[in-house]
């Protein structure tokens, strides 16, 4: 074993590997599993969603009928609402902290890092 | 000495080479718990027992080095009783980071493309990163456990280092270990085959016991994991040999006082379910803050999971059938079993023996890092040599 080295070249690339691995980690340490996005109909707090992990979906049941929700680490999109203009499933992804996604004909909001919470958040949906 | 080339030839080791390896690896780990632990993260340790892994798995191979950390960890099953999740995930991690990393890096270091320094480190981040990832598969089930994945790299890139650094500075010791200097001076320490395991007979609840495990792990109700755990507890307490009424009480609490030592060894993880489920989990919400009935449900579900393999895991213990290992020609099979009545002295000699080699390496009596080692080794092996003689 005295001809084996103590530090060979895929050392440094080793370590230069996990060096980004930290930084890729790190935000995961720094928020947590605090990201969460809470979901109202009618104004009421029906359901609260963990932003972490692999996509899942969620259905809710509005006043127009069954909306699917997906989420996971990378935020939160309306995958199918049944209303006619389809405003909330083109917004796409929303990730960033304190964003809305906003059904109005089946009176569904979501609310993303739980900003708002019963008595708190808005006072009420119109349309 | 053995020249570089036989340090990195891939000869098979012996029995005996393989008894005493298990019996100084155990040693180190038991050396290891003396150490403070970190609060809320006592799952991260400086891995001593890999100061001994490293250079066993670059002189015997990848395949041979796992067989060792296999066999260690049934070893630290068998005689000090670590809980059945440790079992499990140890059993995992060790073929990951052993097998797995061993098999691509030692080949590299061989080359000289590699170092003990990156064997180390890629050996500590498999290790490290497969115990997060199966305890949280296995028994926490929550994303946002994923949240100390930065610190533990750095955790293994620092670990790793120390040890792979001591390991490289002990060559001529290693070297001593692999070429059976340091074997037993005493009489053989293998187990008598009649008196080995006296419920060698009842095998079959060995079996049973492992379906009842599979069981627990898949079984997805929290309100059938609670009815076992009560079932397990309360069984645990009534005393089966009907004793006097004050041999009962004895039994009882005794009975009592180790379920619920087993129970207690699992807080950090519970600690960190409570606060993963109920604080952060999803689902439909109760009203009650920011509970949700399924992070409840699912809080309950783990919980009594964690307990029940915590309570079940000094059941199976002495179920385990040796008669595997008697049967057995490999040399890990025959090198549990001749280290298997030393480990006994081992909680006894570890401390004073770790104190020692502290003392000499402080006072600069060791004037070597493997001169520091043999005094450790020889210490643990004569201790076990001459109390198992008497």
């Amino acid at each position: 074993m005295d001809s084996l080295k103590r530090f060979g070249f895929v050392d440094a690339i080793l370590f230069v590997v996990l060096l980004i691995g930290v930084g890729i980690a790190w935000p995961l340490l720094v928020t947590g599993p605090g990201r969460v996005a809470i979901v109202y109909v009618d104004g009421r707090p029906e359901a609260k969603l963990q932003l972490v992990g692999q996509s899942r979906t969620l259905t809710i049941q509005g006043d127009l009928g069954v909306l699917v929700l997906e989420y996971g680490a990378e935020g939160v999109r309306m995958r199918g609402a049944p209303c006619p203009n389809q405003i909330c499933v083109h917004q796409g992804w929303v990730k960033r902290a304190g964003a809305r996604l906003i059904c109005l004909p089946s009176h569904v909001v979501i609310a993303l890092d739980g900003g708002a919470t019963q008595g708190q958040g808005m006072d009420g949906v119109t349309y | 000495m053995a020249s570089p080339t036989d340090m990195i030839s891939s000869p098979k080791p012996s029995s005996t080479v393989v008894a005493t390896c298990l019996v100084l690896a155990c040693a180190l780990q038991l050396a290891e718990n003396l150490l403070p632990k970190i609060p809320l993260f006592p799952w991260l340790k400086l891995g001593l027992s890999h100061l001994l892994i490293l250079p066993f798995l670059l002189r015997y191979g990848a395949i041979p080095a796992t067989g060792l950390a296999i066999s260690r960890n049934l070893l630290t099953w068998m005689v000090a009783g670590t809980p059945l999740t440790s079992l499990m995930v140890g059993l995992i991690a060790g073929i990951v980071s052993v097998l797995g990393v061993g098999a691509i890096a030692r080949p590299l270091v061989m080359k000289g493309w590699m170092g003990w320094i990156g064997l180390g480190v890629a050996s500590a981040v498999a290790h490290n990163l497969t115990q997060l990832a199966v305890v949280e598969w296995i028994l926490v089930d929550h994303a946002g456990f994923y949240f100390q994945i930065a610190p533990l790299l750095i955790w293994s890139a620092v670990s790793g280092s120390i040890m792979a650094w001591l390991a490289s500075s002990a060559l001529p010791f290693w070297s001593a270990l692999f070429q059976g200097e340091l074997h037993w001076q005493g009489p053989s320490l293998t187990v008598d085959a009649e008196t080995a395991s006296p419920k060698e007979s009842a095998s079959w609840l060995f079996y049973g016991s492992l379906g009842v495990l599979m069981g627990l792990l898949l079984l997805p109700w929290w309100k059938a994991q609670a009815v076992f755990a009560i079932l397990v507890f309360t069984q645990g307490l009534i005393p089966w040999k009907k004793p006097g009424r004050e041999m009962a009480h004895r039994t009882f609490s005794r009975a009592w006082r180790s379920q619920w030592r087993a129970v207690k060894s699992t807080w950090p993880l519970l600690l960190f379910m409570a606060w993963l489920h109920l604080f952060h989990g999803e689902g439909h919400l109760l009203g009650i803050g920011s509970l949700t009935k399924e992070g409840v449900e699912a809080f309950a579900l783990h919980a009594f999971r964690l307990v029940n393999l915590a309570l079940l895991g000094p059941r199976i213990l002495p179920l385990f059938p040796r008669s595997w290992l008697r049967k057995s020609s490999s040399p890990f099979a025959q090198g549990i079993l001749a280290a298997l009545p030393a480990l006994a002295t081992l909680p006894t000699e570890v401390p004073g023996a770790a104190r020692e080699f502290w003392r000499g390496w402080k006072k600069g009596d060791a004037k070597s890092l493997s001169e520091g080692l043999r005094r450790f080794a020889e210490k643990i092996l004569a201790g076990a040599v001459s109390k198992n003689r008497t």
